[in-house]
């Protein structure tokens, strides 16, 4: 039984390796690039979407209703997958939708991200009052029922785009500052915090210099999660119709106006729907991959795996 | 009650032989040559001692000995027999399945951790009784509560329904020695069982384990980098270094007079209660990196007597004296040096 | 225990008083009560009113303690949209919602913990691919769309399931695998993760040590310690039902639950039913953490109430 495994080289250092690494890496993760593709598609076809879109998604016609997909009886390439109950384009309508939910994604993650890292870092970094404080609200408002919430302000507020950005971090904020918390309380027991204390650094150089980054790789993980489940619910709010209104476009409403039609014209539900799935998904398996490359022990035991996919008897 | 042989093997057959074992570990950086060929056997009622710093491959060939060998570990080559019959391989299965847990059985180092914290104590014992010697689950518990008797835990018939977390350090290593005893093995493997305790407790384990080996004729292979954990316990020793076994002999042979000039360094750097100890030196260096393991002695770059001749071709582990093997091309050179203790003075 | 007990409902009590506070502030100072209420038509004096009928018109701190005082009383008032007391109909559609999601969240733990367990034994396996993509699709399909597709697929091309309202029991039976999926999905993750870490313990190294049997070894011992998260995590699911799923999963199949009720106070422009529900599932919320902080006791031994 000799030994015929061999290791494949991988980490020397340098920059561009390293850089080259984790794209080759990200490669070899089928799941995880198909991740970065759904979202680099995203924001392509968002910024893009005039120039990508057939026709004006506004656009309605009379004598167009309901036609079906292309590849059905009665479609035609001119609406490839079909149209609406007033004549409308359903893949532009779904190539501009992704504008509210990038804009929705993006909005959300980014003030739900900064309050929650901000009270966070409070509550790690000063522990005491602060801490408890912090902690105790956290801990009464996960007691509280998120969605209900939304819908009484909702019931009262004219719900728009602006309105949801605004609305939906109040639940968002608290996973991050839970998280951001957890990793402040271990990074200050490392012997390097211990050390610029005692040297007497200063807490915000202290903060800046060896928290923040240790925080890097959980937080942007926890973002590209956050940011598939504020799309997610602003699908929901607009199906329910308490997000986005018409005239405006968005694919939880186009489903919610789709549904009217479910037993004739079933494309009318599916491709929207399909669209808010992919792009989650998506943000979902790249957020996985993302945790797994920084965590040492989660690639460690990848290759693991890999090498027990070659065959090997533990006695 | 372990100790009566079995008139299926024969006697000059070793309890336990290892044999040129081998076991590597998988990993990213790549192939890590844990242990590079081990050998040594085990005899009824032996004890024996696996000495060596952390990372040379003792508590490894425990556990293949144990076949807790997981991946990414691998054993890539050489054998374990039992009475003879290897307990490797497709033919070793079935045979290792009635052998592992029955008639050997393990002890950890940090026995808080290595109890199933949510189970009672006496069901973690029982569970060994019911599997292993077929009992039921009255008698189990009654046999639980002797077992804890037998340990030196007082209030055993209470004890038994309690749980991990409401025991100490020292009693938990006690419940677990209890649990190994439990299916009546004829050899207990301890893997580094005092380094979690404190000093006073050590001392009360090893002298409950040394009590239990002489009374029940077990055999013990006892894995410790701790020389003096040793000396009170072990017939006999084998020291290893970077995956292999460099020295084997009688325990107080090695101490006295040392073939090896690791198994020297390791005596010189162990503080010892019974012999005036001028100075305690240290081996200078380190351990080599086991994904690329020298070509030569792995210990010739930290030898004060290597030659060329080390550096180029591995030390074959050879019997100089009657019952001494040492694996070093200039064995017991290291008596011109002078004693251990009296090192680097 | 006892005092145990009292904490936490003097805790939850706190929690009940926070969510009226809020709700009150919303919808009094951020929102017009009166002209939610109203149609638009409405004239000056019929605002007026209404306004005097529901005490809107009095000074707004008398107004706050009335508030909390007949909401701690469970009084909300009358439903202007059936014109009877809000509590009763939510009380009347709160055990349909409660057997919903009970039978999904039955039917989520049954599917999801052995899958998580399976693929746990075998992490990077096939099988553990396979149901780790799965999972991840499950719970990215928005559950308002997973509700209408099998609304297309069993209802109406299969007709095997009747898709709208709550007759009978198998009315019952699309909502629920609506609600259960994505718990499914999310479940099976966790008890994979956390089992792969139980199996790494150095106490169940010993137990394969003790060579007992294999099943003993991952049921007995490292399940019953990868329990204690995967109760949280149900536990959660279960007000993430009630708190959120409820309301879409329920409008999507007309289930007359409180999720659907909810939004139909919304479109009746009916605030004080609203609240009234509000306040339930709150108190629902709170209920369900205390009995999950006891049954932890039962489940970990070393956990103390206090």
């Amino acid at each position: 039984m000799a030994q015929t495994v061999a290791a494949p080289g991988i980490a020397t250092p340098g920059i561009t390796r390293r850089f080259a690494g984790v794209v080759g890496e990200l490669w070899k993760d089928k799941a995880g690039f198909f991740g970065l593709l759904v979202m680099s598609t995203l924001i392509l076809v968002a910024i893009a979407a005039p120039i990508l879109a057939p026709h004006d998604p506004a656009a309605q016609s009379l004598s167009a209703r309901l036609d079906p997909p292309f590849w059905l009886e009665g479609g035609s390439l001119e609406h490839p997958l079909g149209t609406d109950n007033l004549g409308r384009d359903v893949l532009s309508r779904i190539i501009f939708g992704s504008r509210v939910s990038l804009i929705v994604g993006l909005g959300v993650v980014a003030i739900a991200g900064t309050v929650g890292t901000v009270l966070g870092l409070l509550a790690g970094y000063n522990g005491g009052r602060v801490d408890s404080l912090i902690m105790r609200w956290l801990d009464t408002q996960l007691a509280f029922p998120g969605l209900l919430l939304y819908l009484v302000i909702l019931s009262v507020v004219r719900p728009s785009l602006l309105v949801l950005i605004v609305i939906l971090p109040i639940n968002a904020w608290m996973v991050y500052a839970l998280l951001v918390r957890g990793v402040v309380l271990s990074a200050k027991e490392t012997p390097y915090v211990e050390a610029a204390e005692i040297v007497g650094a200063r807490p915000k150089r202290i903060i800046f210099r060896h928290i923040l980054p240790n925080l890097a790789a959980p937080l942007l993980t926890l973002a590209v999660l956050e940011f598939a489940s504020a799309i997610l619910a602003e699908a929901a709010l607009s199906f329910l119709g308490l997000g986005i209104q018409p005239p405006e476009m968005s694919w939880g409403l186009d489903v919610a106006i789709g549904r009217e039609y479910v037993f004739n014209a079933w494309w009318l539900v599916t491709f929207p729907g399909i669209a808010i799935a992919l792009t989650v998904l998506g943000a979902n398996l790249f957020a996985s991959w993302l945790r797994i490359v920084a965590d040492p022990h989660e690639r460690e035991k990848r290759f693991a795996a890999g090498v027990s996919m070659t065959g090997g008897r533990g006695a | 009650m372990a100790a009566v042989p079995d008139m299926e093997t024969p006697l000059d057959v070793p309890l336990l032989a290892v044999d040129d074992l081998q076991v590597s570990f998988f990993t990213r950086r790549g192939v890590v040559q844990a242990v590079r060929g081990a050998s040594f056997t085990l005899d009824r009622g032996q004890t024996i001692g696996l000495v060596g710093e952390s990372g040379s491959g003792k508590s490894v060939t425990s556990r293949a000995v144990m076949g807790l060998i997981e991946l990414p570990g691998r054993i890539v080559a050489g054998d374990i027999r039992w009475k003879g019959k290897s307990l490797l391989g497709k033919d070793g299965h079935a045979y290792s399945d009635r052998i592992r847990g029955k008639e050997i059985s393990i002890i950890f180092q940090d026995p808080m951790t290595s109890l199933n914290p949510l189970m009672k104590i006496g069901d973690q014992i029982g569970e060994v009784l019911g599997h292993h010697l077929g009992m039921d689950r009255s008698s189990a518990d009654k046999r639980a509560v002797e077992l804890l008797d037998l340990v030196g835990i007082s209030f055993p018939r209470q004890r038994v329904k309690q749980y991990p977390y409401e025991f100490s350090g020292g009693m938990n290593q006690r419940v677990a020695i209890a649990m190994a005893l439990a299916s009546e093995p004829e050899l207990l493997i301890a893997d580094e069982p005092t380094t979690a305790l404190d000093v006073t407790i050590q001392a009360q384990i090893l002298e409950l384990l040394q009590q239990l080996q002489t009374d029940l004729g077990l055999a013990v292979l006892l894995i410790t980098h701790d020389l003096g954990v040793v000396a009170g316990l072990c017939q006999r020793l084998a020291v290893m270094y970077a995956g292999r076994i460099v020295e084997t002999g009688q325990a107080e042979e090695i101490y006295s007079d040392p073939g090896h000039p690791y198994a020297w360094g390791l005596i010189g750097s162990t503080p010892r209660l019974d012999v005036v100890v001028p100075k305690l030196v240290s081996i200078a260096g380190a351990p080599p990196d086991l994904i690329r393991p020298p070509v030569g002695c792995a210990y010739a770059p930290r030898c004060p007597l290597a030659v060329e001749l080390c550096e180029q071709v591995s030390p074959e582990l050879i019997e100089h004296l009657p019952h001494r093997k040492v694996a070093c091309h200039r064995a017991f050179d290291i008596r011109t040096v002078g004693a251990p203790v009296a090192a680097g003075s | 225990m006892g005092r145990f007990l009292l904490k936490r409902i003097l805790q939850g009590a706190i929690v009940v008083i926070g969510v009226t506070v809020v709700v009150f502030v919303v919808t009094r100072l951020i929102g017009d009560p009166v002209r939610v209420m109203l149609p638009l038509e409405a004239t000056a004096e019929q605002r007026a009113a209404f306004a005097a009928q529901l005490g809107f018109d009095r000074p707004i701190h008398v107004q706050f303690f009335d508030f909390i005082g007949s909401a701690l009383r469970f009084d909300f008032g009358n439903s202007l949209w059936q014109d009877r007391p809000a509590l009763e109909i939510v009380l009347e559609a709160l055990p349909r919602t409660l057997l919903l999601v009970g039978a999904s969240m039955v039917l989520a733990v049954i599917i999801a913990v052995p899958l998580g367990i399976l693929t746990s034994l075998k992490p990077g396996g096939f099988l553990d691919r396979l149901l780790v993509t799965l999972s991840l699709t499950g719970l990215s399909m928005p559950n308002f769309w997973l509700g209408l597709l099998l609304i297309v697929i069993f209802g109406v091309q299969l007709q095997i399931f009747p898709i709208f309202g709550s007759g009978t029991l198998m009315h019952a039976v699309l909502p629920a695998v609506t609600f259960a999926l994505p718990s499914a999905a999310r479940l099976v993750m966790l008890t994979r993760s956390a089992m792969i870490d139980e199996l790494n313990k150095s106490y169940v190294a010993l137990v394969k040590a003790k060579n007992v049997p294999f099943r003993r070894l991952v049921g007995a011992h490292a399940f019953r310690n990868a329990a204690v998260p995967v109760m949280t995590m149900t536990g959660w699911e279960i007000i993430r039902a009630l708190a959120g799923y409820s309301v879409v999963v329920e409008t999507v199949f007309a289930w007359p639950g409180l999720g659907f009720l909810a939004i139909q106070s919304i479109t009746r422009q009916d605030l004080i039913l609203l609240q009234a529900i509000v306040f339930v599932v709150a108190l629902m919320i709170i209920t369900i953490n205390i009995l999950m902080d006891v049954a932890y006791k039962y489940i970990d031994p070393r956990i103390k109430l206090t």
